[in-house]
């Protein structure tokens, strides 16, 4: 992370916003995507077919 | 404070309609799925007591002073089913508006309920007349098929008008007792009075729709058509529940639109500021009713759909493969522009607040999203081209295009329209307040993820299943397409009603600041919702094709063909004419109803 002198926003700042942007977001896509791939799975199971076309 | 109670009656709604169609779930049995293809009445043992089917000729179908008789039926037909949406759906909100009123004791909440019901009593004065209307011409000029059918459903013909006198008895106590049935136990009575009311109109609405499905799906008959004296059997038929469902949630996004439009007509014709916040306010309910029940609609849609392929695929074929595709491409439109209507009105509602600046840079993006959406779905799948441009193109179907007119990518493209009027919908309760908590960027951040990670699963569901898949898994893939919708929905509201907690307010909400072009889009709202209705009732009942009921009654009318789509759009076209010219009607009626004249001079001392 490159922070230029003299612009505005310290280092502090920036860290301040990976923790209470960033990183819940990151946390947050990677649960979300994880749930949501369950989801798809689970549904395309129960009606007997693969998430993944099979011929 | 407004947008939580709105939620609340929002969530509400939902929940009711939640529990109408789990009852219609538990009812269904899917095991009828495939036997029925077989058509559902092979197996019964008719009653002696029952005849077939009768045979028809031409000469079985009066000709009454030259008039056509396809067209009155139709006519009535459509203009009773109109105003019964109305009736049907204004006591469902008007119920539940009280119930939020009575729990806040905030008396707009009353008044509004009551504004709401009062529109709706002209209404239901119309809609009787009109039923009658239709009885009459069927008798008239369908005699022996409304003979079949009260043979069939002469039991709940009779229990239909029993409970249209309860339900007559019912709503004349609940509006006219408004007044009188308030504080303390008395609310109590009124809201139960309410609740019997809602419970009678949906009782006779599911009645009629047994009617009318057992046309399309009958059962309870043997081939020929001889009921076997099973009521229930004849009742409960394959596409019974999938109507039901339909047309309940169907009937309160309609109602929500008409009572929008008396909105925008008084906020229009409002003399005073005071009575264009008043007016304003309603009419922001009644489109927040329309979305909360336009939002789930095209899933009740896509199941009658899949219902009626699982009956019969040539009917299914003929629904959304033969003559009346096209009619789904008007369909599309028609349905884009009540999301590009009501996300408009939210969009201009927005300015009631000053905190709203905030949020605005937002719109373009979501106008281009749900812009784009519009385009797909009413993407046609196969193009009508001359000679010349199919020889171009090297066929009817467009190659990088040709994907957008099949079901993934209008199952994706509905998905998405869907997933940012819910966003349109949130900016608007944000607008004006300001979080307190700790963690509001942390909560954002997380549903920022929510509906990126949601919308590329959408998108790889309908691209991969679109283009890559067979049509069995094209099918399955639209349902956790739909659940991914709700999730994002449900999760992302409840997770914002945390991060807004306890909040600030920026300001009063400056009630009537709206532009009155916004009215417009609620006028918008009710003529599309009423076409569309027209449309699709005509497509629906038009697969029967040359039947009257299906595989078991043969139509041997002059009329018992399909009719061009320019014919069917023209006659639901004049019917809505007619129906807004009524609905005016009701409006100004209920304008009247409160104006008062004070003649001096007139009456004695």
């Amino acid at each position: 992370m490159v922070v230029r002198a003299g612009v505005g926003g310290s280092e502090s700042q920036k860290v301040m916003d990976f923790k209470n942007y960033l990183l819940p977001f990151l946390a947050a896509f990677v649960l979300s995507a994880a749930a949501f791939l369950l989801l798809d799975l689970a549904m395309m199971n129960l009606q007997g077919l693969s998430l993944i076309f099979e011929h | 404070m407004n947008g939580i109670r709105l939620t609340k009656v929002g969530l509400a709604a939902l929940v009711f309609a939640l529990c109408v169609s789990l009852l219609s779930l538990v009812l269904f049995e899917p095991s009828q799925s495939l036997a029925a293809e077989q058509s559902a009445a092979v197996d019964v043992a008719p009653s002696p007591a029952y005849q077939p089917a009768p045979k028809l000729t031409a000469a079985d179908y009066p000709t009454i002073a030259g008039v056509n008789g396809r067209i009155v039926v139709w006519v009535f037909a459509q203009l009773h089913l109109w105003f019964a949406a109305f009736v049907l759906a204004v006591p469902i909100f008007v119920f539940i508006i009280e119930v939020v009123g009575m729990r806040t004791r905030d008396k707009r909440y009353d008044d509004m309920a009551y504004e709401f019901i009062k529109v709706s009593i002209t209404a239901y004065s119309l809609t009787a007349i009109l039923g009658g209307g239709l009885v009459f011409s069927l008798i008239l000029f369908y005699p022996h098929l409304f003979t079949y059918l009260s043979g069939i459903f002469s039991e709940s013909m009779f229990y239909y008008a029993l409970l249209f006198f309860l339900e007559s008895a019912a709503l004349y106590i609940y509006y006219y007792g408004w007044h009188w049935l308030q504080g303390g136990f008395k609310k109590w009575v009124h809201l139960t009075l309410g609740l019997v009311l809602n419970a009678v109109g949906t009782t006779l609405m599911l009645l009629a729709n047994a009617w009318l499905t057992f046309m399309m799906s009958p059962a309870g008959v043997d081939a020929a058509g001889a009921f076997s004296g099973d009521a229930w059997a004849a009742i409960h038929n394959f596409l019974w529940n999938p109507i039901n469902l339909h047309r309940f949630v169907a009937n309160i996004a309609y109602g929500g639109s008409i009572v929008g439009a008396y909105a925008a007509f008084k906020f229009l014709t409002a003399a005073t500021q005071q009575e264009r916040a008043h007016y304003d306010w309603m009419g922001y309910n009644a489109n927040f009713i329309a979305i909360c029940a336009l939002l789930p609609l095209p899933f009740a849609g896509y199941y009658l759909a899949a219902e009626i392929y699982a009956y019969s695929q040539q009917m299914g074929i003929t629904l959304m493969g033969g003559i009346f595709a096209w009619l789904f491409i008007i369909q599309a439109v028609l349905i884009g522009t009540l999301f590009l209507s009501a996300n408009y009105y939210l969009w201009c509602g927005m300015g009631r607040s000053d905190g709203a600046k905030r949020y605005t840079k937002y719109i373009k993006y979501i106008a281009i999203v749900l812009v784009g959406a519009f385009l797909v779905w009413f993407t046609p799948h196969t193009l009508v081209l001359t000679n010349e441009e199919l020889k171009s193109l090297g066929g009817p179907h467009h190659k990088i295009l040709g994907p957008l007119g099949i079901m993934p990518a209008k199952n994706t493209a509905v998905n998405v329209m869907i997933i940012f009027t819910a966003l349109s919908f949130m900016f608007y309760r944000r607008s004006n307040k300001v979080a307190v908590v700790s963690w509001e960027k942390a909560g954002n951040a997380v549903q920022v993820a929510l509906y990126t990670a949601g919308l590329l699963n959408i998108i790889f569901l309908g691209v991969y299943h679109g283009y890559f898949t067979n049509t069995v898994y094209k099918v399955a893939a639209s349902i956790p397409q739909v659940l991914t919708t709700l999730v994002i929905i449900a999760v992302s509201m409840t997770l914002d009603s945390f991060i807004y907690k306890n909040a600030k307010e920026v300001g009063p909400l400056r009630w009537g600041r709206i532009p009155e072009r916004a009215q417009y889009a609620l006028f918008l709202l009710a003529v599309a919702f009423t076409w569309l209705m027209g449309l699709m009732g005509y497509i629906r009942s038009g697969i029967r094709q040359h039947w009257h009921v299906v595989d078991i009654m043969r139509d041997a009318s002059a009329d018992a063909f399909t009719p061009t789509l320019g014919y069917a759009a023209n006659v639901v076209s004049v019917a809505a004419i007619i129906f807004m010219a009524m609905v005016i009607f009701v409006f100004w009626i209920a304008q009247v109803s409160s104006a008062k004249s004070l003649p001096a001079g007139y009456w004695k001392e």
